[in-house]
C-alpha cells in the first residue's frame, strides 16, 4: 500500500463534508439498527489515520443533492447499499455509505454500493458488531491496494459515523484472501441474509461468525502489520482527523465481588430518636435525620459488640451495611458494625413508615420468615424468598438479629398492632366469659336454674309504680328467703364470685380502694397501696373495665401509695385520688397517661400531714362546680377546687373531743348554744375551758377517717368520722364547731354512710368488729350489727334496695346483711376459701348491675355478683325503700326492746 | 417505648391462653404470616383464604357506604359452629398487615 501524501486540508475539509451529509443518513439508520459496537468507533479513527493513503484527489463539491462530485466530475456521491440498483460488483471496496442514498448511483468504484450489498452491509455490520475494528481496518488496507476503487474506500472511509463508515469500507473479503475468494464469500453471505429497507438490519444479522472467524483474525493480524509498518516509515502517513459521533453508549454490567466491610449497627429508641429529630410525618426526613444520629449513635458505643453473630449472607448486595434501624426494643441486643454510609441504609425502603421508622423495618426483618412449629410462637429465621422481597443487605441484619434477639418481641413496631390486639383480646375474652358477662347484667344464662331464684324472678310486679305489687314481691322474698329458715339463704340469695380482676404490675401490692365510674357504670379504677405502706412507697392505680375481665384497661404507677379515689360525677373521666403521703392529685382516664392533671403534693399547695383517708367530688350547692373534699389523718377536712389548679379551703379542723364532752354532745365553743351546753361545757377540761374563753391553745387534732355527704339532705351537712371512733357532723358554713357527735364505737371507725334512700339514717363500720346503724337526730346507735371476729373495713349501702347493705372485714368475709331481715347474722357471707390471710379492704356496689367489686389484700378484684337479690323490678321508688327502711329498723328496735324487756 | 414492646408481647401471651384461643397469626399484605401459634400449611390456608374474605368484605363496607366520609372495615368476626375466627385487617395502616385469631367454642 502506497501512502500518497495528501496535499492538505482541502481534502480533509472535502472529507469532511461528505462526511456530514453521509452522517445524519447514517444516524437514522444506526438508530433503527442496535447500537454498534464501540469497538468499531475505534476503527474509524484508525480509518481516518488512513485517510492520508487516499489518492490524492482535488476539491470535491458536494451539492445540495447530495451529490458528492469531485473536482474533475467523478461523482463520489455515497450510495446506498439499500439501494435497489444492483449492479455488478466492481471494485474490490465497498463503497460505505450505508448511507441512505436511494440514489443508487454507482460510482466507479462504487458498484458495490449496490444493493447486493444491502444484506451485505448488514452482514458486514453484523460481523463488525461482534468484531473488532481491526477487522475494518484490514479491508481497508486491502481496498488500498486497487487505487482506482480508493476513492470509494475513501468516501466510505470519511463517512462520518464511525462505525458505519468502517463497516461499508469493507465490504470485501476482510481476510486476506484472494479478492474474487472473498467476494465469493461476501456474496454468500449476501444472499443468505435479505435484510428489509428499515433497517432491521440488525436481526439479519449472521448467526454466527464461526467461519469468518480466521478471516477475522487474519484481517487484525494485517492491520497490526499495517501499524508495524506505518511506524516504521511515518514519513508515509499522515495522520488526519475525523469527527466521529458515537451517540450510543454501551453499557457494560458486571458484578464485583463486594467489598470488606465492616458494619455495625445499633439502636434507637423511639425516644432518642424523637428527641433528635423532629417528628415529621415524610419517611425521608425522619430517615434522612436519623442516619446521622444513628451513626452518630453507634460510634457512641450504644449497642454492645457481638461480632461472633455476624454472618454475612450471599443477598447481600455488597454495599453497606444497612443500619438496622431498630427501634424501641431496648431488650434487642444487636451486633456493633461500623457503618460504611450510613445513608444508604435508608436509601432504598419506601415503604418504612414513618413514626416507627426502622422499628417497623427491624420488626419485618426479623420477623420475615417461615412460621415456627404449632403451639410455638418464636423468632424466624431468615428466608431467602421472603427477602426477596426487597431488602437488599438486610440479611445479615435479619440473621444477626435471630440469633441475638431471643426473648424480644419484634412485632412492637407494626402500628396499630396493640389496639388491634386489644380489639380481638376484647372479643376473646368475650366468648370466654359469655356466661359470667351475662350474669353481670342479671340475664338468665341458657340454661334454667330452679330453686327459689326461680321463685323469686318470676314474680316480678305488674309496673314499676304499682307500689303495692312490689311491697308484695318483697314480702315474698323475704318469705322465701324465710321458707329456707336461714338467714343465709344460699339458694334464694347468693353470691358468686364471677372473675377477679388483677393487675400484674401491681401484684405485690394490696387493693386499698376502688370506686366505679359515675357514668359510665363499667368502669372500675382501683388504687393500690404498698403491703408495707409508708410515705415512700409507690402505689398504682388500674383502671378496669367490662371489656377485659382479666387485665385492667390501664394502669399507671403513682409515687405514693393510693388510700383513696373518687370519680367525679359532674366530669366522669377525673379521678381524684389521695394518697398515704397526703397529697391529693386528679387524673384524667381518658388521657391513660401516668402524669396526673393535677397534684398537691407539696406542704404549700396544701398537702395534708397524713394519710388521705377518703377523697370524695361533692357538689356543694345547686348549680355549683364539683369540688373535692379529702378528709385525712391531719385532721383537716379539706375542700380542693378544680377551677384554677388545685386551690385548697380547710373546711374543719377535727378537734379532738375528751369523752366527758362528747357525751354532752359537745360542740366546739362558740356563741349560740344552749344553756344546757354551756353547763356542761364548764364541767369540761381546762383545755376546754380555754377554748371556751376564746384563748388559742394548741388544739389537738383527731385524725378524720371517712366523710360522707348525704345526696338527700342538705349539701353543706356532712358526716366525718375520726380516728377515735366519733363520728361529727358539721355544716360547711359552720367549720368550728360539731353540729353533733356520735359515739359508740370503740374503735376508730373506717366509714361512714348516708343510707342513699332515707336521710336519717347511717351506717358506720369500725375497727370494734362492728356496724353501727344511726338515726342522724340520735347520738346513740340505733342497731349494732356484730359483723364478724374482725374489723370491718367498710361498708356501703347496695344502691338499689334500701335495706340491703355490705359490709367486707378483715378476716376476708364479704357480708350481705338486710336490715329486715335479721341483725344478727348476714344475708349471706361470701369467703374466700383460698387464702386466709387475705383480708378484704374495701367494697362497692356497682350501681347499675347486681354486682359487688371486692378488693382484697392480694392485690385482687373480685366481681361478685348478687343473685337473687334484686328482684327484677328495679325502679323501686326511692320513696319505699325509704319506707322500708324505717318499717325495718322501727321494727328491729322495737323488736330489741321487747327482747330486753 | 419499650412499654409498647411489652404490652404487645404480655397481650399476645395473654390472649394465647384465654380459654379457646386456638390460634393467633398476623400475616403481612403479601399473604405472607409473620408470626403464628398454628403450623404453615394450616396459617398459610388462613391467611388465603381470609384475605379473600376480607378483600369482599372491604368492598361490601365501602360501597354500603353512602356518605361522604369513608367507612372502613375494622374487624371481622366469624361465628361457627365450632370456632371463631376473629380478623383485624389492615390493622397496621402502611403496611397491610391483619391479625387472625381462632378461638373455639368450648
Amino acid at each position: 500500500m502506497s501512502a500518497k501524501p495528501r496535499s492538505s486540508v482541502e481534502v480533509l475539509a472535502a472529507k469532511q463534508e461528505r462526511r456530514t451529509t453521509v452522517v445524519s443518513e447514517r444516524h437514522a439508520r444506526i438508530q433503527r439498527d442496535a447500537p454498534p459496537p464501540g469497538a468499531l468507533s475505534r476503527t474509524s479513527s484508525r480509518a481516518s489515520s488512513h485517510g492520508g493513503t487516499a489518492p490524492p484527489r482535488a476539491a470535491t463539491l458536494v451539492d445540495a443533492a447530495h451529490r458528492v462530485l469531485e473536482a474533475d466530475g467523478t461523482d463520489r456521491t455515497p450510495v446506498s447499499l439499500l439501494a435497489s440498483q444492483a449492479g455488478p460488483r466492481t471494485g474490490q471496496s465497498v463503497a460505505g455509505t450505508a448511507g441512505m442514498h436511494s440514489s443508487g448511483r454507482s460510482l466507479g468504484a462504487s458498484g458495490h454500493f449496490n444493493s447486493q450489498g444491502t444484506g451485505f452491509a448488514s452482514a458486514l455490520y453484523g460481523s463488525y458488531l461482534t468484531d473488532g475494528g481491526s477487522h475494518a481496518a484490514d479491508s481497508t488496507v486491502d481496498t488500498e491496494a486497487s487505487v482506482s476503487d480508493t476513492d470509494s474506500l475513501e468516501v466510505s472511509s470519511s463517512s462520518a459515523t464511525s462505525d458505519d463508515e468502517d463497516l461499508i469500507y469493507y465490504g470485501e473479503a476482510p481476510a486476506p484472501k484472494p479478492a474474487a475468494a472473498r467476494k465469493e464469500k461476501w456474496r454468500r453471505l449476501v444472499v443468505t441474509h435479505e435484510p428489509d429497507e428499515e433497517g432491521s438490519a440488525a436481526e439479519s444479522l449472521p448467526a454466527d461468525d464461526e467461519p469468518d472467524n480466521e478471516a477475522i483474525d487474519a484481517a487484525n493480524t494485517k492491520y497490526q502489520a499495517l501499524l508495524q509498518a506505518k511506524q516504521e516509515d511515518p514519513t508515509r502517513w499522515v495522520n488526519a482527523q475525523t469527527q466521529t459521533i458515537a451517540p450510543y453508549t454501551l453499557s457494560v454490567d458486571c458484578q464485583c465481588l463486594p467489598p470488606a466491610l465492616q458494619s455495625s449497627e445499633c439502636q434507637a429508641t423511639i425516644a432518642d430518636v424523637s428527641e433528635s429529630a423532629a417528628p415529621s410525618e415524610p419517611q425521608q426526613d425522619l430517615e434522612a435525620t436519623t442516619a446521622p444520629q444513628t451513626h452518630q449513635q453507634r460510634l457512641e458505643g450504644h449497642m454492645p459488640m457481638l461480632v461472633g453473630a455476624m454472618r454475612p449472607s450471599g443477598a447481600d448486595k455488597g454495599f453497606g451495611k444497612r443500619a438496622s434501624g431498630t427501634r424501641g426494643q431496648p431488650s434487642t441486643a444487636i451486633s456493633r458494625r461500623s457503618m460504611i454510609n450510613p445513608r444508604q441504609s435508608f436509601s432504598n425502603d419506601p415503604r418504612r413508615s414513618s413514626d416507627n421508622a426502622g422499628r417497623r423495618m427491624s420488626q419485618r426483618t426479623s420477623e420475615v420468615g417461615r412460621p415456627s412449629a404449632v403451639g410455638r410462637m418464636s423468632r424466624r429465621s431468615m428466608d431467602g424468598k421472603a427477602l426477596a422481597k426487597g431488602y437488599a443487605g438486610k440479611q445479615q441484619h435479619y440473621q444477626l438479629v435471630e440469633e441475638v434477639a431471643k426473648n424480644t418481641s419484634p412485632l412492637v413496631g407494626l402500628q396499630g398492632l396493640a389496639e388491634a390486639l386489644q380489639l380481638v383480646e376484647c372479643v376473646v375474652l368475650q366468648n370466654a366469659y359469655m356466661s359470667r358477662l351475662l350474669r353481670y347484667r342479671d340475664m338468665r344464662p341458657h340454661a334454667q336454674e330452679g330453686g327459689a331464684r326461680d321463685l323469686i324472678m318470676s314474680h316480678p310486679p305488674d309496673g314499676p309504680d304499682d307500689v303495692e305489687a312490689v311491697a308484695q314481691a318483697t314480702q315474698d322474698v323475704r318469705e322465701a328467703l324465710a321458707m329456707e329458715g336461714l338467714d343465709k339463704a344460699k339458694e334464694g340469695v347468693g353470691m358468686e364470685v364471677l372473675w377477679r380482676w388483677s393487675c400484674a404490675a401491681a401484684a405485690a401490692m394490696q387493693t386499698q380502694c376502688l370506686t366505679w365510674n359515675k357514668v359510665k357504670t363499667d368502669l372500675l379504677a382501683v388504687g393500690y397501696a404498698d403491703k408495707n405502706v409508708n410515705t415512700k412507697s409507690p402505689g398504682h392505680v388500674a383502671v378496669f373495665s367490662l371489656k377485659s375481665p382479666s387485665a385492667p384497661r390501664f394502669d399507671f404507677r403513682t409515687p405514693s401509695s393510693i388510700t383513696s379515689m373518687d370519680f367525679s360525677r359532674q366530669n366522669p373521666h377525673l379521678l381524684g385520688v389521695g394518697c398515704f403521703d397526703g397529697s391529693i392529685a386528679v387524673y384524667d382516664v381518658r388521657a391513660r397517661q401516668e402524669a396526673p392533671v393535677i397534684v398537691a403534693d407539696t406542704l404549700a399547695a396544701g398537702k395534708h400531714r397524713g394519710p388521705v383517708w377518703q377523697v370524695k367530688w361533692v357538689c356543694l350547692g345547686h348549680g355549683w362546680d364539683e369540688v373535692l373534699i379529702s378528709v385525712s389523718a391531719d385532721g383537716r377536712v379539706t375542700q380542693w377546687s378544680i377551677h384554677k389548679g388545685l386551690q385548697h379551703k380547710d373546711l374543719a379542723l377535727l378537734k379532738r373531743t375528751s369523752a366527758r364532752s362528747s357525751s354532752a354532745s359537745a360542740t366546739l365553743s362558740g356563741p349560740g348554744r344552749t344553756a344546757a351546753k354551756q353547763q356542761s361545757l364548764k364541767s369540761t377540761t381546762a383545755q376546754q375551758q380555754q377554748q371556751q374563753s376564746g384563748e388559742p391553745i394548741i388544739a389537738r387534732l383527731s385524725g378524720g377517717t371517712s366523710v360522707d355527704f348525704s345526696p338527700l339532705g342538705e349539701p353543706s351537712l356532712y358526716l366525718v368520722a375520726t380516728d377515735d371512733g366519733r363520728v361529727h357532723q358539721i355544716n360547711t358554713n359552720f367549720a368550728d364547731q360539731y353540729i353533733r357527735s356520735y359515739s359508740g364505737h370503740l374503735g376508730p371507725i373506717y366509714r361512714v354512710a348516708w343510707s342513699p334512700f332515707s336521710f336519717p339514717y347511717f351506717l358506720t363500720a369500725s375497727a370494734d368488729w362492728t356496724l353501727k346503724l344511726w338515726h342522724e337526730r340520735q347520738e346513740t346507735a340505733l342497731l349494732t350489727f356484730p359483723v364478724g371476729q374482725d374489723a370491718v373495713t367498710d361498708v356501703a349501702w347496695s344502691p338499689a334496695l334500701g335495706t340491703i347493705f355490705g359490709a367486707t372485714t378483715a378476716a376476708g368475709t364479704t357480708e350481705i346483711w338486710d336490715v329486715a331481715t335479721s341483725v344478727t347474722q348476714p344475708l349471706c357471707r361470701l369467703s374466700d376459701p383460698v387464702g386466709g390471710a387475705d383480708r378484704t379492704t374495701c367494697l362497692s356496689f356497682a350501681t347499675e348491675a347486681p354486682v359487688l367489686a371486692v378488693g382484697t389484700s392480694s392485690g385482687e378484684v373480685r366481681v361478685v355478683h348478687l343473685t337473687g337479690l334484686y328482684v327484677d323490678a328495679a325502679e323501686v321508688h326511692q320513696d319505699v325503700q325509704a319506707r322500708h327502711l324505717q318499717a325495718a329498723v322501727e321494727e328491729n328496735l322495737a323488736a330489741t326492746r321487747a327482747a330486753a324487756k | 417505648m419499650g412499654d409498647i414492646a411489652l404490652v404487645v408481647d404480655e397481650t399476645i401471651k395473654r390472649i394465647c391462653s384465654h380459654k379457646g384461643v386456638a390460634g393467633v397469626m398476623i400475616v403481612n399484605g403479601d399473604g405472607i404470616p409473620i408470626k403464628s401459634n398454628l403450623d404453615n400449611a394450616l396459617t398459610v390456608q388462613y391467611a388465603s383464604l381470609i384475605s379473600l374474605l376480607v378483600s369482599k368484605t372491604r368492598s361490601v363496607v365501602k360501597q354500603l357506604d353512602k356518605s361522604k366520609d369513608d367507612d372502613e372495615l375494622q374487624s371481622i368476626r366469624v361465628q361457627s359452629k365450632k370456632h371463631e375466627i376473629v380478623v383485624v385487617p389492615d390493622f397496621d395502616k402502611a403496611h397491610e398487615y391483619t391479625l387472625i385469631i381462632v378461638q373455639n367454642h368450648s
